[in-house]
């Protein structure tokens, strides 16, 4: 088990160090230097010149790279233009925020994923499943930013039971914290739970038809124990399998979801890193989605291996 | 409902009832009546023009996003499916570092980097879209390879580029058509949100994204809902078409999703 959790920490190297080398190109291929950026519209070629120099702009673009890597690897991702402070704290700051979105997102898919995919699964072609299943397709296809200004016309402005936006702390006032969540939270859920909705029946529907839960059904077990704790069981694992690219929907939809609701997270963090042109910024938080990813898929992976020994013991 | 999608964005300009950016300060935020279908938004501007004119810079988006996706990223996934070794494992581990960026954020990115306009959010939604094609086309390449088909054309000599070309290609073309056919439905939904955020393409040019950020708005909501609920509605009937044909694609060229 050692040796497959090394080799696979060490698969993730070369991964690792390509996503640096994006995200930094990504940065430094922009038209224009970010020392104009830097010394603003109204600059003489003094200030750019000098600002070139102090921030090493003028070395070539692999000396530039290796200097970062160095910094960002002892967790110095730079300063940010916009607030002086280091983007790290800034990351650190403002991620606690989005994770609680996400946990509560991620709670409300499943509590709408769980009941309504096992009922489409053991009702297949009914018109239950026939309506789920259409509901889903239409989650799927609408963006997470128009379930929030339809979820805010309708809760808030029509019928106002719920703040439109803003945030609390939990830390000021639980209550005033969930409320000002809740809208949040089911918009960038639903898309999820559209997407779980139809792992969850598929799978169900191909676990049902295995040899193992006939014989469960043959033992004379009642449906809802065969159901949860024999196929269930197993219906999960595709859920989990694409935890990474459900973090990546996850964090794509904060950035709108926390747009709309002005909720100050990530994603408002990673939008106003664009429309202020903070490039450190926007560098540290590309990079950290992308990292989140990796490291994901990483404990998925390795999770996966401690329960099934034929995948760490394949070559 | 994609053949009607179509020609209303190919049709734009003869079947809108209205110019899409002509203010009317005497007709502000109308709610929708027989003059104006849709209503009116904050410039008294006619929202079912806007609407319809927005379906172009959708479509147009959303098609031509998916076409330099497939373009650049197809080549290079058969040609890493087919060489194998060094050069396989090198693209592979490139596409892989490039998965890991969530697509809504590297397309944001690249939208940021190259400046809002409606090429560039073609160009960012299609280059942040190239990885998928990578990965399924190495992916479609190597299921083939072994076939017998293809060792039949190596044996009577076929060069590289013919064998990609003429034999693997038509082999995994049905596997592109409905990823191809899925992806116009998150290109559009990509640029929905890059227009919404500002970064997509700029006014006065209508776009569903950016309607929707205009009625983004505490007072427009309470005011005129319609300004928000009919761009929301269009997005979602589109890219639903999208995803159905998709679906029904695959069910009928029998792919494995």
């Amino acid at each position: 088990m050692i040796q497959y959790v090394l080799r696979r920490i060490l698969t993730t190297i070369p991964t690792l160090f390509l996503i640096s080398v994006a995200t930094f190109l990504v940065v430094h291929l922009i038209p224009g230097s970010p020392a104009l950026v830097l010394a603003g519209e109204a600059a003489t070629p003094q200030v750019v010149a000098n600002l070139t120099k102090v921030y090493g702009l003028n070395r070539p673009l692999v000396v530039q790279y290796g200097a970062w890597l160095w910094q960002v690897l002892q967790g110095n991702l730079g300063y940010s233009y916009q607030d002086h402070l280091p983007v790290l704290s800034l990351l650190l700051q403002k991620i606690p925020v989005t994770l609680e979105l996400s946990v509560l997102a991620v709670l409300i898919s499943l509590l709408i994923a769980i009941p309504t995919g096992i009922l489409s699964a053991l009702r297949r072609g009914s018109a239950i499943d026939l309506g789920a299943t259409l509901v889903a397709l239409a989650g799927v296809s609408i963006p997470t930013f128009v379930v929030g200004i339809l979820l805010i016309l309708w809760l808030a402005v029509l019928w106002p039971v719920l703040p439109p936006s803003g945030y609390v702390s939990p830390l000021r006032s639980l209550a005033g914290n969930l409320s000002h969540m809740l809208l949040p939270a089911i918009t960038l859920g639903a898309a999820l739970a559209a997407l779980n909705m139809r792992l969850i029946r598929s799978s169900l529907i191909e676990i049902l038809r295995s040899d193992f839960v006939r014989t469960a059904f043959a033992k004379g077990l009642p449906k809802a124990r065969v159901v949860w704790h024999h196929a269930m069981k197993n219906a999960a694992i595709p859920v989990v399998t694409v935890a990474g690219l459900q973090l990546g929907t996850l964090l794509g939809g904060a950035v709108l979801t926390e747009q709309v609701f002005n909720i100050p997270g990530f994603g408002q963090l990673l939008i106003n890193a664009i429309y202020s042109r903070d490039y450190p910024t926007l560098q540290g938080a590309v990079l950290f989605a992308a990292l989140a990813v990796v490291v994901v898929n990483l404990v998925v992976d390795l999770l996966y291996a401690l329960l099934d020994p034929r995948i760490r013991l394949r070559p | 409902m994609v053949v009607a999608f179509i020609l209303l964005a190919l049709l734009a300009p003869w079947v809108s009832p209205y110019s899409p950016t002509a203010a009317n300060f005497l007709a502000v935020m109308r709610p929708p009546s027989p003059a104006h279908l849709l209503g009116t938004d904050e410039l008294g501007r006619d929202i079912l023009s806007r609407v319809i004119s927005g379906a172009r810079v959708s479509l147009s988006v959303g098609v031509v996003a998916v076409a330099i996706a497939i373009l650049i990223g197809v080549p290079i996934g058969m040609v890493a499916g087919l060489a194998g070794g060094w050069t396989e494992e090198l693209i592979m581990r490139v596409t892989d570092a490039l998965l890991a960026f969530p697509f809504l954020i590297f397309a944001l990115a690249l939208a940021a980097i190259l400046g809002p306009s409606l090429q560039n959010s073609m160009l960012a939604i299609g280059f942040a879209s190239l990885p998928v094609y990578v990965r399924i086309a190495r992916g479609q390449v190597v299921a083939e390879r072994g076939k017998e088909y293809v060792q039949a054309a190596v044996a009577l000599g076929s060069g590289s580029g013919r064998l990609l070309l003429r034999h693997l290609l038509p082999n995994i073309a049905s596997v592109l058509l409905v990823q191809a056919t899925l992806n116009v439905a998150t290109a559009i939904i990509a640029e929905a949100s890059l227009s919404f955020l500002g970064l997509g393409v700029q006014p006065p040019t209508p776009s569903w994204g950016s309607m929707l950020n205009t009625a983004d708005n505490i007072g427009y909501l309470h005011a005129a809902p319609w300004m928000a609920v009919a761009p929301g509605a269009t997005i979602l009937i589109a890219v639903l078409a999208f995803n159905l044909l998709g679906d029904g694609l695959r069910d009928a060229l029998d792919v494995a999703s």
